[in-house]
């Protein structure tokens, strides 16, 4: 161990504040968000599995059933006939909370209807393990209405014991009052009862208008004989629409919703890492630049190259494990924005989750920092290496490491050749399988990164007479420069060309999905009036409108019909579905179909017979055949019954999917009257406006959300909007670290050449020519990124929606490449080598020719 | 550059370790049971309920059933039992009803039949005195829904599968049974079966005790209850333990007695006796026990004779002398084990003894229900019976 | 002309039975370069001896490959063809880390650029080469001090180069080259980059110190102030090594010419008188 290499290593790096600046700021940024966003995926997680853990408790099975319910007559058989004593009943919804809640608008409350005498073997939180303690319990038994919360919810709500709240419920809104506070126990009890509201059955029953019914009985069977035969006593008795689940395939179902929503972020902060790394190796790479002679001196003085790549290494662990530092307190902060984003995009898409504040898992933030450290270990190899191969002073010539990066080329360039095949094959050949696919696209993207030296060269020489007719002698220079510094030019090239063509890559995609997503909405959203229960959530909790309002609406004057939707989720033999029933006159768009057994028409009146129409995404997870004979199991009111499947629609509002069936099959099979929303035409000629307001005015006092077509077009490209905001941040993030990134690689180029440049301006020339050379020379290098950038952003975007999105999600989305940007492409390119070659043209104008001429 | 090849090759390696190992590091978080205690407000006390400070009408069949204005009510079965080859048991099945709330409380303008303010609470427990073995549980449910309830016509109490029941009027059935015969909240062995089926066959007219069935326990008029009994039942059936299921016969006795707030202030808890003595009397009696350690002035029974007259025995009319101790292991409580009845106006002497000391019930309350035998001094008479002790290990003022 | 037997020419000076041990020895040392597809020599089969305590002076055009036989010599580089001995042992057998150990122990380095470590003090950059050795800090410390009085510099051991003189910068060197004992102190160019005055002191000093500690000096220069000095001066002219002939006064000439006068001696090197002091 050498000390004086620790004194020289730590002077050098506290005399170059900004140089370690970068690396530490590299490194931070590329740990922040990865831990930002993995903090934000396990909060997720952590609220899912907790509120799930709440709920269920320690049930090991559950009775549930159509989305009508269960009859509570069952429970009362249950216990009465067949004698169980462990079971529960639960009613359930999700309710909106307060006027102007704390935190975030919309924020779904779970309210859980329990009965107190059967919770104890169930859930441990409102009774113990002791008795029942009836007298605590008196109010919230016998009064209507009145609720129990945990005591940070009811400080967060500002309630007192006594205090009423209101809550929006489906068609209204109704006053609770606290009848009592549940105090956790620990940190994580606390979490997991956020968002939870109990109250008695009946009290359940009355606020969510679900009288006489339940939504599920929760069981605790023994493993064992008697249990089997407890099992059999229960199924015996169990209705046609009833049947048994056991929790973990309920859980596991829902929280697999979200398993390709988060790979994909995860995925995207990888890239962040990826481009902290690239940041890195230039920091390292410079400073071993600036230090060559130095470390010359120090070989010649007999420093092993042992000792030489140590110490390039010990300087990035240590500046690394400042940045990792650094970058979980940076991650962490970014966490509470990333967690709100995830959630609400989680909310909007998938199911209600409550998170009110980030789980700061330490092994999170661990693993984010020594990923950190290894990235940077891992980019700071081949600087250290190119360090080690410093001869003693005065051995080996600048000339001679430029003869070898030429005859490397063809092997580099074949390396390219073969990593973007290796890549392509991967993704053809995977199958369904996402994170092949992500391997795949780095694999190619690297590949053509290969390919950037040789094209470089190749651009170079083609524009050099071109050059020299532009500019004259110094056109020619520049493009010869650029060839003769290829080492350091190429992996700028490189860089920034990777990332304007992720940018570009990620670009074209949302907007290619964006744009199929609207077009989609206009050939979908055909109606002018919506009419459904306010509240926007993605749980649908199986309650609805008055049934008649149909039927009021279509004596309104002015409108011509009225189509009706039962949306619900519905239990099949492939899990929870979400399930609408349409009924309408209006024909369907053909557009719609992305395949149908027979025409537009025809299929319609199959759906009308008994069949199902499923979307996309459905079609793609459950792996459904797109010809005639495909089927789906769906355990209806009756019990099971199997539908054939008549066609595939195209379907944007959810990755879960959709089956669609006519609204009388659905009555035939499911107990349910009820109505979610409703779709009015208007007659010819009538006013918009005027209709909406006759609507209003006739639906007047009922909690209705009416809303004409724009304004529905537009809630749903705002969720759109919002989903992608995370890659928004990621791209611009990108651009500023590449930007970054290639700035220090000119900076390190324009250092080893301050010599030559010295002797250019000794001959002559000004510094305002000296400023045209390295701008044109930073110019050209921008023009081939940009250049390069256009296929290869091309080529992402294409595996990006033609292979990433499909396999995510299911969408099919029709890419569309608009010209512009690839001329943006090439723009941002050019600019951002233009001005990072503004700094290095700075100092080097500064510096007098003697100077740098005595610069060995 | 072998030397710095091998170093090139570990950083890298290591480099790629803390890669790899910091993303096997991710752990899924561990899921706890979710804790809590519950904050509120207790609300006890007996304002607003009717008070029996009077005695009542009471009509049949309807007055079998509940009276929900009243906070309190039982319907209380005992009796001994014995099997062919002369096996002992004694059983208990009580049913209890407690309004949380008077009536009259406001409701919302859809009710859910789930709502009610009446609770049901059962106790069941065996005495097996051969096996040496006492068995005791309790079930707690709303009196909603059909989950437990009373009703007069037809008789019928229930708690979940527990019931009494009128199949045919003057015969009825009682049923109750235990699976899991372990402490409330744990599971016990599922071969572990507690069952009682029984037929009863009520021999004599109802008794009512105290005035016209008002029977008082205190100073105050509303320290009362309305009490009758069926002093003599006939019974047969059977009583599952485990595995083994036996044939029984015997003889049980019947209160059903409903009040608000029985007991006055001061008074800590009773002793109540119920004798079926060979000659085809009965004996009813309990004396209060009052802090102080004096018996309450209010303290009365019945003596039932064979054809059925009611005899009230007041308090001076019956001497009890405890002749016995058992410390429950338990619960700490000091219950006497032994006592003398008597009765001189009826040259009643009588010598009431536990078939076994252990009989207290740890649930909701703690006391002590024991089978007892009994005997006469003269040696003419025999008997047997039930004997209830309150108020040993905990007080039990204010509460009935 | 044909080269001069370098043994021959030692013999010559000194009396048969004092001859010295060589403590270098290079033989049919070359070195080629590849450039632009066509080969370079810049050494051809050289032989040379070297004996202990030697102050050896290499004259030539830049580029003639004067550091190139230094970077040779000192292990550095390896030669195309040939070996090199240094103190008994084969530096050409050994491989690049060995070489580098050897070269820790027993070689002392001088530039013409000072290459003094920027971020390390004056004693810092001195002590540096005993640290290399594996030996304790407090012993290097006195050592140092020992050094840098002999150079004059006591007083500034905790300023950092570039607070120093280039002439200041150099004795650093000196002291640096000299503070772990090594045979042989290689010197490229070492006044390049100093006026006339402060060359003289520094060569003063380096001529002196390695003389008094009986180390080898090898010098490359193209300055001919130090001449009078060497023991032996070399001419590589051609991928070849000559010496110098000695003066009658034992010394190589051309400590005898006048300044501006123009003499072409027999062996085939030009050279211009520059003003020695007879």
């Amino acid at each position: 161990m050498s000390w004086h290499l620790v004194r020289m290593s730590l002077r050098h790096l506290w005399r170059r504040p900004l140089q370690s600046a970068l690396l530490v700021l590299g490194v931070a940024l590329g740990v922040a968000v990865v831990i930002a966003i993995d903090l934000a995926n396990v909060s997720a997680r952590r609220a899912f599995s907790l509120s799930t853990e709440s709920v269920t408790g320690k049930a090991t099975q559950q009775i549930v059933s159509g989305p009508g319910g269960l009859d509570d007559a069952l429970y009362t058989r249950l216990r009465v006939d067949l004698g169980l004593t462990k079971a529960a009943p639960i009613v359930e919804g999700y309710v909106a909370g307060g006027r102007e809640p704390a935190q975030g608008a919309g924020l779904s409350l779970h309210l859980l209807g329990v009965d107190p005498f059967a919770e104890a073997p169930f859930r441990n939180y409102l009774v113990g393990n002791q008795e029942v303690p009836i007298g605590e319990l008196v109010r919230f038994l016998v009064q209507p209405g009145t609720v129990i919360m945990s005591r940070g919810m009811a400080q967060q709500y500002g309630l007192a014991l006594g205090d009423p709240l209101q809550i929006r419920v489906a068609g209204g809104t109704k006053t609770v009052i606290l009848v009592a506070l549940l105090d956790p126990s620990d940190d994580l009890s606390r979490q997991a009862l956020d968002g939870l509201m109990l109250s008695d059955v009946a009290t359940a029953q009355e606020i969510l208008g679900k009288l006489g019914k339940l939504d599920r009985i929760d069981l605790i069977i023994p493993d064992s004989a008697t249990g089997q035969e407890q099992l059999a006593r229960i199924s015996a008795i169990l209705p046609g629409g009833a049947r048994l689940e056991t929790p973990a395939t309920r859980s596991s179902a829902i929280s697999q919703m979200t398993d390709a929503f988060t790979l994909n972020l995860t995925a995207l902060s990888l890239l962040a890492l990826v481009i902290g790394m690239f940041l890195i190796y230039n920091t390292v790479t410079f400073s071993v630049v600036q230090r060559r002679q130095i470390i010359g001196t120090l070989r010649c003085l007999g420093v092993t190259q042992g000792q030489i790549f140590a110490m390039i290494i010990l300087e990035a662990a240590g500046l690394s494990a400042l940045g990792s530092l650094i970058g979980v307190g940076l991650g962490i902060f970014l966490g509470q924005g990333t967690v709100a984003l995830v959630t609400r995009t989680i909310n909007d898409l998938y199911f209600v989750i409550n998170v009110r504040q980030l789980a700061i898992e330490p092994f999170t933030l661990l693993k984010g920092a020594i990923l950190g450290i290894g990235a940077a270990l891992l980019a700071a190899v081949p600087p250290a290496l190119e360090a080690t191969l410093v001869s003693p002073v005065g051995a080996l010539r600048r000339s001679n490491l430029e003869e070898g990066t030429l005859r490397r080329l063809p092997w580099v360039t074949l390396g390219g050749v073969l990593l973007s095949g290796a890549g392509a094959a991967l993704l053809l050949f995977s199958g369904r399988a996402l994170l092949p696919g992500f391997v795949g696209i780095f694999a190619v993207i690297l590949g053509f990164a290969a390919f950037t030296p040789a094209l470089t060269v190749w651009l170079m020489r083609l524009a050099t007479p071109g050059l020299g007719r532009i500019a004259g002698v110094l056109g020619r220079m520049a493009s010869r420069d650029v060839i003769n510094s290829l080492s350091r030019t190429a992996v700028a090239v490189a860089a920034l060309m990777v990332a304007v063509s992720v940018t570009i890559g990620v670009s074209i995609m949302v907007s290619s999905f964006r744009l199929t997503v609207e077009h989609w909405l206009d050939y979908t959203l055909r109606a002018d009036v919506y009419i459904s229960t306010p509240g926007g959530t993605s749980t649908p909790d199986n309650s609805g409108l008055d049934t008649t309002l149909a039927m009021q609406i279509a004596e309104v004057p002015g409108v011509r019909t009225v189509d009706t939707y039962r949306s619900v989720v519905a239990g099949s033999t492939v899990g929870p579905v979400n399930l609408t029933a349409i009924e309408s006159k209006v024909p369907r768009s053909s557009q719609v179909y992305a395949y149908a057994v027979a025409g537009s028409e025809e299929s319609w009146q199959k759906v009308r017979e008994g069949g199902v129409l499923v979307s996309e995404s459905f079609a793609y997870r459950h792996s459904i055949p797109y010809r005639p004979g495909a089927n789906l199991t769906l355990y209806t009111d009756q019990g099971a019954h199997t539908f054939p499947i008549i066609g595939v629609v195209y379907d944007y509002g959810s990755d879960q999917g959709v089956v669609l069936m006519g609204l009388g099959v659905y009555r035939q099979y499911y107990q349910d009257p009820g109505v979610t929303s409703l779709a009015v035409y208007r007659q010819e000629g009538q006013d918009l406006t005027a209709l909406v307001q006759n609507l209003r005015q006739h639906l007047a006092g009922q909690q209705l959300q009416i809303q004409p077509n724009a304004v529905l077009r537009q809630q749903a490209l705002r969720v759109f909007d919002r989903t992608f905001a995370i890659t928004s941040a990621l791209r611009l993030l990108a651009i500023l670290v590449a930007f970054i990134g290639v700035l220090s690689a000119l900076l390190s180029l324009q250092l080893e050449r301050s010599r030559e440049l010295g002797v250019l301006r000794a001959i002559g020339l000004t510094v305002g020519q000296m400023w045209r050379l390295i701008l044109l020379e930073t110019g050209l290098m921008g023009l081939v990124a940009g250049l390069l950038a256009v296929p290869t952003g091309l080529t992402l975007a294409t595996i990006l929606v033609y292979i990433i999105n499909r396999r995510s999600f299911g969408w099919s989305i029709q890419l569309q490449a608009a010209p512009e940007f690839f001329v943006q492409a090439v723009a941002i390119a050019v600019i951002a080598a233009v001005i990072a070659g503004i700094y290095p043209s700075l100092r080097l104008g500064k510096m007098a020719p003697a100077l740098a001429l005595r610069q060995e | 550059m072998p030397g710095i090849r091998r170093r090139m090759i570990i950083v890298v390696l290591l480099a790629l370790s803390l890669v790899a190992g910091g993303w096997w590091l991710v752990r899924p978080p561990k899921t706890t049971t979710v804790r809590a205690q519950l904050l509120a407000p207790s609300a006890t006390g007996d304002t607003g309920f009717m008070r029996v400070d009077q005695p009542l009408p009471l009509h049949f069949p309807q007055d079998e059933g509940p009276h929900p204005a009243y906070k309190t009510e039982w319907w209380y079965y005992t009796g001994n039992l014995e099997t062919a080859d002369g096996r002992h048991f004694g059983y208990q099945l009580t049913f209890f009803r407690s309004a949380l709330t008077p009536v009259g409380l406001e409701s919302s303008p859809t009710p859910s039949s789930w709502r009610s303010n009446q609770v049901y609470m059962a106790h069941f427990a065996i005495t097996d005195v051969t096996g040496k073995q006492y068995y005791a549980f309790q079930r707690l449910s709303r009196g909603a829904a059909g989950l437990a309830g009373a009703q007069g016509a037809p008789y019928r109490v229930w708690l979940e599968d527990w019931l009494a029941k009128a199949d045919n009027p003057g015969q009825v059935h009682l049923f109750a049974r235990q699976e899991d015969a372990g402490r409330a909240g744990e599971i016990g062995p599922p071969e572990d079966i507690v069952e009682l089926d029984l037929q009863l066959h009520s021999r004599k007219a109802t008794a009512f005790h105290g005035q016209e069935g008002y029977s008082r326990k205190g100073a105050n008029p509303g320290n009362a209850s309305m009490y009758y009994s069926d002093t003599r039942i006939d019974t047969q059936g059977s009583i599952q333990i485990g595995t083994d299921k036996f044939a029984v016969t015997g003889s049980s006795w019947m209160d059903h007695e409903f009040g608000t707030s029985y007991l006055g202030p001061g008074s800590i808890g009773w002793d109540w006796f119920s004798l079926q003595l060979s000659d085809g009397r009965e004996v009813m009696f309990f004396q209060i026990r009052r802090k102080d350690g004096s018996i309450d002035p209010f303290s009365s029974g019945s003596l039932v004779e064979a054809d059925g007259t009611v005899q009230p025995l007041a308090v001076q009319d019956v001497q009890i002398a405890v002749l016995d101790n058992w410390t429950s292991p338990h619960s700490g409580g000091k219950y006497p084990a032994r006592w003398r009845l008597s009765i001189p106006a009826y040259q009643l002497n009588l010598e009431v003894t536990p078939y076994a000391p252990d009989q207290e019930l740890n649930l909701g309350f703690t006391y002590w229900e024991g089978a007892s035998t009994v005997t006469d001094a003269s040696g003419r008479l025999t008997g047997q019976g039930y004997v209830e002790l309150t108020g040993y290990a905990e007080s039990f003022e204010g509460r009935f | 002309m044909q080269p001069q037997n370098v043994s021959q020419h030692n013999s010559q000076s000194l009396p048969d039975d004092h001859i010295p041990p060589d403590i270098i020895r290079l033989e049919q040392l070359s070195k080629y370069y590849e450039e632009g597809g066509r080969t370079r020599a810049i050494l051809h089969a050289v032989d040379a001896r070297f004996a202990v305590g030697e102050f050896v002076v290499l004259l030539g055009k830049s580029g003639s490959g004067k550091s190139t036989l230094l970077n040779l010599v000192s292990g550095i580089d390896l030669p195309s063809h040939g070996t090199v001995w240094v103190n008994g042992t084969l530096l050409t057998r050994l491989s690049e880390r060995e070489r580098t150990l050897f070269r820790r122990r027993t070689m002392g380095f001088i530039f013409q650029a000072f290459n003094l470590i920027p971020t390390l003090t004056v004693v810092e950059n001195v002590t540096l080469p005993l640290e290399l050795i594996g030996q304790d800090g407090r012993e290097s410390h006195r050592r140092a001090m020992e050094l840098l009085d002999a150079v004059g510099l006591a007083d500034r051991g905790n300023s950092f180069p570039d607070r120093l003189s280039g002439g200041e910068q150099q004795r650093v060197a000196i002291a640096r080259a000299l503070v772990h004992n090594p045979i042989l102190v290689l010197a490229d160019e070492p006044t390049g980059n100093l006026d006339e005055e402060t060359s003289g002191t520094v060569l003063e000093l380096l001529d002196t110190l390695t003389r008094r500690a009986g180390k080898n000096l090898l010098m490359a220069t193209h300055s001919y102030e130090v001449i009078g000095r060497a023991d032996r001066v070399f001419h590589i002219h051609d991928a070849q090594l000559m010496e110098e002939p000695l003066s009658a006064a034992g010394k190589p000439w051309p400590e005898a010419i006048a300044p501006g006068q123009l003499v072409i001696p027999e062996n085939g090197s030009s050279v211009i008188g520059k003003g020695l002091v007879q």
